[in-house]
């Protein structure tokens, strides 16, 4: 393995995630320099961490790694100077945080989500059950995303004819990688603020009736959603919105690119989805890595793995490396259904703000998994992959495939 | 590890693998309403940590 040049670490560079050439780098820093610093990049100077231990490290000692926008977040990206500072509960630290994270807590309980298991069920069923034979369609735009939209608009109780809306929105709140470009930043200001009319407009309604059981509702009658500036509003919904979107669209994407990789693992599942059909959806998760990283600011002086990290540095969080760190999972790059330690990915993050959706994302995908499955469906690239030239959001723009299911 | 009172052998405490959160069967979960000296094969399986939701499986035990 050649020694990493010390211009060559910048591991944030669009092309790298566009051509899906991310991996031997990431490889060779957690070999030879796995706590990395970046002199330059788009973004200005980071850290990055890349071993699956010390991403740990970082993510549970949150005093002195903060996800304050106060610092400029928790992307890569200094978002404290533009007009959409996504103030929201990911992006701040405790006590602030936890009053706002407790508030939405309810709504992803077990019990939460057993309520919302069989209408997930049923609409899967009918979208697989619409998919075209014999030509090619785009699996994001045919299933990633009128699931995972179909599925916000249920937690927000989102006017169901307007919820092509959702996924746009979403998109331009996780779009990143625009950098401090004028003319991009305002057009995301344009998309971002027409969302947040929108749902200001039902909180409002949502407020003035008695309390209901969905997300809007839950934030519009809780006492620390009370009294929330604009930006605060923004981020709130934004993170719901991302949280639900994105992530699972893109993951219900990785999973066809999955069982194109591994056709025998992917015959497993289908002769035994009741053992296998969980496992595949969290190797799918792990593997694919929606938000590809997170990002944290040091609030002091700090020596971490050798390293001498500075008050004000940004230190980001590289999850796809961690969950491919062979330290903890041998053979990393296999997509193994009966992986042993699967559910330890970092793909929900760790500590005091892992993922609340993490179980909703998991029942949509195994649910995906047992209908496609049920089906004994085939599902072929049908070209290659178009991917998202973004180093946050690890995806798809476009997944040309073929489809066959039995007809028994 | 803290002698226990109630004749089951010393007080145990678990971690959550996902978020690094511990649960001390002496101090039970007030969070969860969970009293204290509740020990952890008596949570209901459908218990979830207080701090990210993640199932009891994700526990283990520490100490």
């Amino acid at each position: 393995m050649a020694t990493l040049a010390p211009s060559s670490n910048d591991v944030s560079r669009a092309e790298l995630w566009v051509q899906n050439a991310w991996r031997p780098i990431f490889a060779q820093l957690r070999a030879e320099d796995p706590v990395s610093y970046c002199p330059d990049s788009f973004f200005g100077p980071y850290w990055s961490v890349t071993r699956y231990d010390d991403i740990v490290a970082v993510e549970a000692d949150p005093a002195t790694f903060s996800s304050s926008w106060e610092h400029g977040g928790i992307v890569i990206f200094d978002m404290q100077d533009t007009g959409v500072q996504l103030r929201m509960f990911i992006a701040m630290d405790d006590p602030e945080h936890a009053e706002k994270r407790k508030a939405i807590a309810p709504a992803v309980t077990p019990t939460a989500m057993a309520a919302l298991a069989s209408a997930i069920r049923q609409r899967t069923s009918d979208l697989l059950d619409s998919l075209p034979e014999g030509e090619t369609f785009d699996w994001v735009h045919s299933v990633s995303i009128p699931l995972t939209t179909a599925m916000i608009a249920t937690l927000f109780d989102f006017p169901w004819d307007e919820r092509h809306k959702l996924a746009p929105w979403s998109d331009w709140c996780a779009k990143i990688d625009i950098g401090p470009d004028a003319e991009l930043n305002a057009e995301r200001e344009r998309h971002v603020f027409e969302m947040a009319a929108r749902f200001r407009q039902l909180f409002d309604e949502r407020k003035a009736l008695p309390p209901q059981g969905d997300l809007l509702s839950i934030m519009a009658h809780a006492d620390s959603y009370g009294e929330m500036d604009e930006q605060r509003f923004i981020g709130a919904i934004a993170l719901l919105l991302v949280g639900g979107n994105d992530t699972t669209r893109n993951s219900m994407s990785g999973l066809i690119e999955r069982i194109n990789l591994f056709p025998d693992a992917w015959a497993r599942v289908k002769a035994d989805p009741a053992a296998l059909a969980a496992g595949a959806a969290t190797e799918t998760i792990r593997l694919q890595t929606p938000i590809a990283h997170m990002r944290r600011t040091a609030t002091r002086d700090v020596e971490f793995a050798g390293k001498q990290i500075r008050q004000g540095d940004k230190v980001v969080l590289w999850y796809n490396s961690g969950n491919r760190d062979e330290s903890v999972f041998p053979d990393a790059d296999r997509w193994d259904p009966e992986r042993g330690n699967s559910r330890r990915h970092l793909s929900f993050g760790y500590g005091i703000h892992r993922c609340l959706g993490a179980r909703l994302a998991e029942l949509q995908l195994t649910t995906l998994i047992e209908e496609m499955a049920r089906r004994d469906m085939e599902v072929k690239l049908a070209g290659d992959p178009v991917r998202l030239p973004s180093c946050f959001s690890h995806g798809y723009e476009h997944l040309p495939v073929t489809m066959s299911r039995s007809h028994g | 590890m803290a002698d226990a009172t109630d004749g089951r052998g010393p007080w145990r405490t678990y971690k959550c693998l996902n978020c690094g959160k511990l649960y001390e069967e002496e101090q039970g979960c007030p969070d969860l309403d969970v009293p204290a000296g509740t020990r952890w094969e008596d949570l209901p399986d459908d218990w979830v940590c207080p701090q990210c939701g993640s199932d009891k499986r994700d526990f283990e035990l520490v100490d």
